[in-house]
């Protein structure tokens, strides 16, 4: 269980997070939607401490890190419970899709070199990959690329997988190949947060549906629920409008 | 022998004399070298038959050689050859008659023109081609186009090459003294041996040098900042 | 001015002077890898933004790059053994060559600790983002992630110092270091074949460079294998410093 408590965050004077509370059960598939500056990657980026919070509480099962007292040791714990799939993909420019997805396993868990292999291999497959082992990322498209980066998250064996809008920076083509991955890795009990634009993704993979504006969760609850019967009007505006723009881009 | 901060500020006013010395072999190095390297550029980017080999060696031997050997090269090797031409053609005119002085503005045009081109060369390059393509489709012709659309955009882009190029200039006109010709280096090395106050003089020399070189780098960054307002913003 | 041009002397001279070559590229050799050392100290309270030592760091990069290599030479050659007699150190019996080494260490130094920061500046940050993504610490995600692109990302402007210090150690003879220079000023005042002389020398330094970018440009082909287009395109020359004097690689002919 991944829970969120009271997490607040200003650049300068600027508040993006204004206390969020949020809990994830384990298996769950979270999904934050929120128009664009709503605060939902920070928050992400939270969790993980690549921001690092002003106030607020995260902890993954038994291991609580409080910001105000965090240390250089729990944050690296921190990280090491969660992974990362960023928004442009960041693969490690300078090493192939396997060793992209070995790095962490060899240096972080200090696996053995054959062993950390296996797993990559394992991982890189799942997600479609098993001939492009040996490319660099610069040989691979977007959506490949991105997939070597789930692998790469995957492979970590994480309590919890972040997913910062990851198909928003591919080609509209190569979102597909991409959702399909996630959605079939959600399907076997992993639990995930992703932040997406992705409304029909949401609806259809997610256990739980999080709308976030202005740096407060405005509602949450299951898809159909906040999707079929939204209870607040900020919410009926923001489906609206993104409802709208799937039709103009249809 | 103890420092003497004093003589540090004498020597300073000594060397000012030697100033426009040093500033106009730098100047007209760079103005010559300008000229030439705009030359050089246009052969390599036009592909102009077997010229453009011929500069594209001239390029990479000057690049691949200390700027001390072209010094040389023509101040022991161009009078030889004038006396030789004059001699085969029974004139009374010899080398001595002129001045040491065009020797080392001539070699050191030959350096920066090198530099030079590839700086300007890189520069037109760097400038998209759809600006070129644009600019023909409405209508402009190649002159026009090169002039109005490629070359302010080449210039912006280059600034920061043309500025490293007048220093590398600058600092290298120090190497004049090694013919005698009298500019801030040479001077510092007169003043220095004269009082046998070698480090201060050549503080002094450090502390012109380096004035300069700031002024130089603080002008051309006012400049890019005024020039490259098209630029602003962007992801970059 | 010296006798008639004779091409044969230019022969003669070019075993002659290669007898030095060693000391030259002794000079380059021993300075580059000194001054990297310097370069890194350099750099170092820029990147980590450290008060003071900030300041420092800036000034001396400014100083070396502001100011012509034939004065550092002059100013360390008759400066640092007076500032080193304040301390009662004694410097009279070292070689003028190890000046010589020194000067070209700091010199570079100040250029390759720019190199290094623009490197680094260049490494995009989510590569670092995604090595702390993955659990690792500040250090593994440096040598590991950072440094390696750095390096290649750096090897252009690394060579052009090198070879700008090659070029460089002609100069040493002003202060009579022995090296190929000052070998050619003993040769052309013998013979008084000064033209051939300098003829002679430039050709080896011709070469050396040479050879010198050709084994650079390998080594970036080599460290630059995970990405082809990127060795090539003007866009990235932008990013680096403008270092040195105009450096610009071949690269530029595809734009």
């Amino acid at each position: 269980m991944i829970k969120l408590t009271g997490i607040k965050k200003s650049f300068g004077k600027q508040e993006v997070l204004k206390g969020i509370d949020l809990t994830v059960e384990q298996g769950d598939v979270v999904a934050i939607l929120g128009p664009s500056g709503s605060g939902k990657t920070t928050l992400l980026r939270c969790i993980n401490y690549l921001e690092r919070p002003n106030d607020g509480e995260v902890a993954i099962h038994q291991f609580k890190v409080d910001c105000k007292r965090a240390s250089k040791q729990d944050i690296h714990t921190l990280r090491q419970k969660t992974a990362m799939v960023f928004q442009n993909y960041n693969l490690f420019k300078h090493k192939t899709a396997l060793e992209n997805v070995m790095e962490g396993l060899v240096i972080v868990q200090k696996l053995p070199k054959q062993k950390a292999r296996e797993l990559a291999v394992q991982a890189l497959e799942k997600v479609g990959l098993g001939n492009k082992l040996n490319e660099y990322p610069s040989r691979l498209s977007g959506g490949q690329q991105q997939r070597v980066g789930i692998a790469r998250a995957l492979a970590l064996n994480p309590e919890i997988i972040l997913f910062d809008e990851p198909t928003s920076a591919l080609d509209p083509e190569l979102v597909g190949e991409v959702l399909a991955v996630i959605r079939k890795i959600a399907g076997e009990g992993i639990t995930m947060i992703i932040v997406t634009h992705e409304m029909a993704f949401a609806r259809d993979v997610a256990s739980h549906v999080v709308f976030m504006d202005d740096g407060v969760v405005v509602e949450e609850g299951p898809p159909h629920q906040l999707f079929g019967t939204p209870k607040e009007e900020r919410t009926r505006q923001f489906l609206k409008r993104s409802i709208q723009e799937w039709s103009y881009s249809i | 022998m103890k420092l003497d901060p004093g003589f540090i500020w004498t020597s300073f006013v000594a060397l000012l004399s030697a100033l426009p010395m040093t500033l106009f072999i730098t100047v007209v190095s760079v103005g010559v070298g300008f000229v030439i390297g705009s030359i050089i550029a246009l052969l390599r980017i036009y592909k102009i038959p077997v010229l453009q080999h011929i500069a594209a060696f001239y390029v990479t031997f000057i690049r691949g050689t200390p700027m001390l050997m072209h010094l040389f090269l023509i101040y022991f090797g161009l009078p030889a050859l004038i006396d030789a031409i004059s001699g085969a053609f029974g004139w009374t005119f010899t080398s001595a008659s002129i001045p040491i002085l065009v020797f080392v503005l001539i070699s050191f045009s030959i350096t920066a023109g090198a530099y030079l081109s590839e700086v300007i060369r890189s520069g037109i390059l760097a400038v998209d081609k759809g600006q070129l393509e644009a600019a023909y489709a409405i209508g402009m012709k190649t002159p026009q186009a090169l002039w109005r659309i490629v070359l302010p955009q080449a210039f912006a882009v280059s600034l920061p090459n043309l500025s490293n190029s007048l220093i590398g200039m600058l600092h290298g006109s120090s190497l004049a003294f090694t013919v005698t010709a009298v500019e801030i280096f040479a001077k510092a090395n007169i003043v220095a041996t004269t009082n046998w106050k070698y480090f201060e003089a050549f503080i002094a020399a450090a502390l012109l040098y380096w004035g300069i070189t700031v002024l130089i780098e603080k002008g051309v960054s006012i400049l890019e900042k005024r020039i490259n307002v098209y630029n602003r913003g962007g992801v970059a | 001015m010296g006798r008639r041009f004779e091409f044969v002397y230019i022969l003669d001279f070019i075993p002659k002077l290669l007898g030095y070559l060693q000391i030259t590229l002794f000079i380059v050799a021993a300075s580059v890898v000194l001054g990297l050392v310097v370069g890194l100290i350099v750099a170092l309270p820029r990147m980590y933004n450290i008060p003071v030592l900030k300041r420092l760091s800036v000034i001396y990069v400014s100083f070396f790059r502001g100011t012509p290599i034939l004065i550092q030479l002059f100013l360390i050659y008759y400066g640092l053994p007076e500032l080193l007699k304040g301390i009662s150190i004694d410097v009279s019996k070292v070689p003028v060559l190890a000046f010589v080494i020194f000067t070209y260490a700091l010199h570079s130094g100040a250029f390759i600790s720019e190199a290094i920061r623009a490197a680094v500046g260049a490494v995009d940050r989510g590569q670092v983002e995604a090595a702390y993504a993955i659990g690792m610490s500040g250090f593994e995600a440096f040598t590991r992630i950072v440094l390696p692109q750095a390096v290649a990302i750096s090897l252009p402007v690394f060579a052009n110092v090198v070879i700008a210090n090659l070029k460089d150690t002609s100069l040493a003879f002003t202060l009579g270091a022995m090296e190929m220079t000052g070998k050619s000023q003993t040769l052309g005042l013998t013979t008084q074949h000064f033209i051939e002389v300098y003829i002679s020398l430039s050709l080896i330094y011709f070469v050396v460079s040479v050879i010198l970018e050709r084994l650079f440009q390998l080594a970036e082909r080599r460290m630059l294998r995970y990405q082809p287009e990127l060795a090539s395109t003007p866009s990235r020359k932008r990013q680096l410093p403008r270092l040195l004097l105009p450096q610009f690689k071949k690269g530029g002919e595809q734009a």
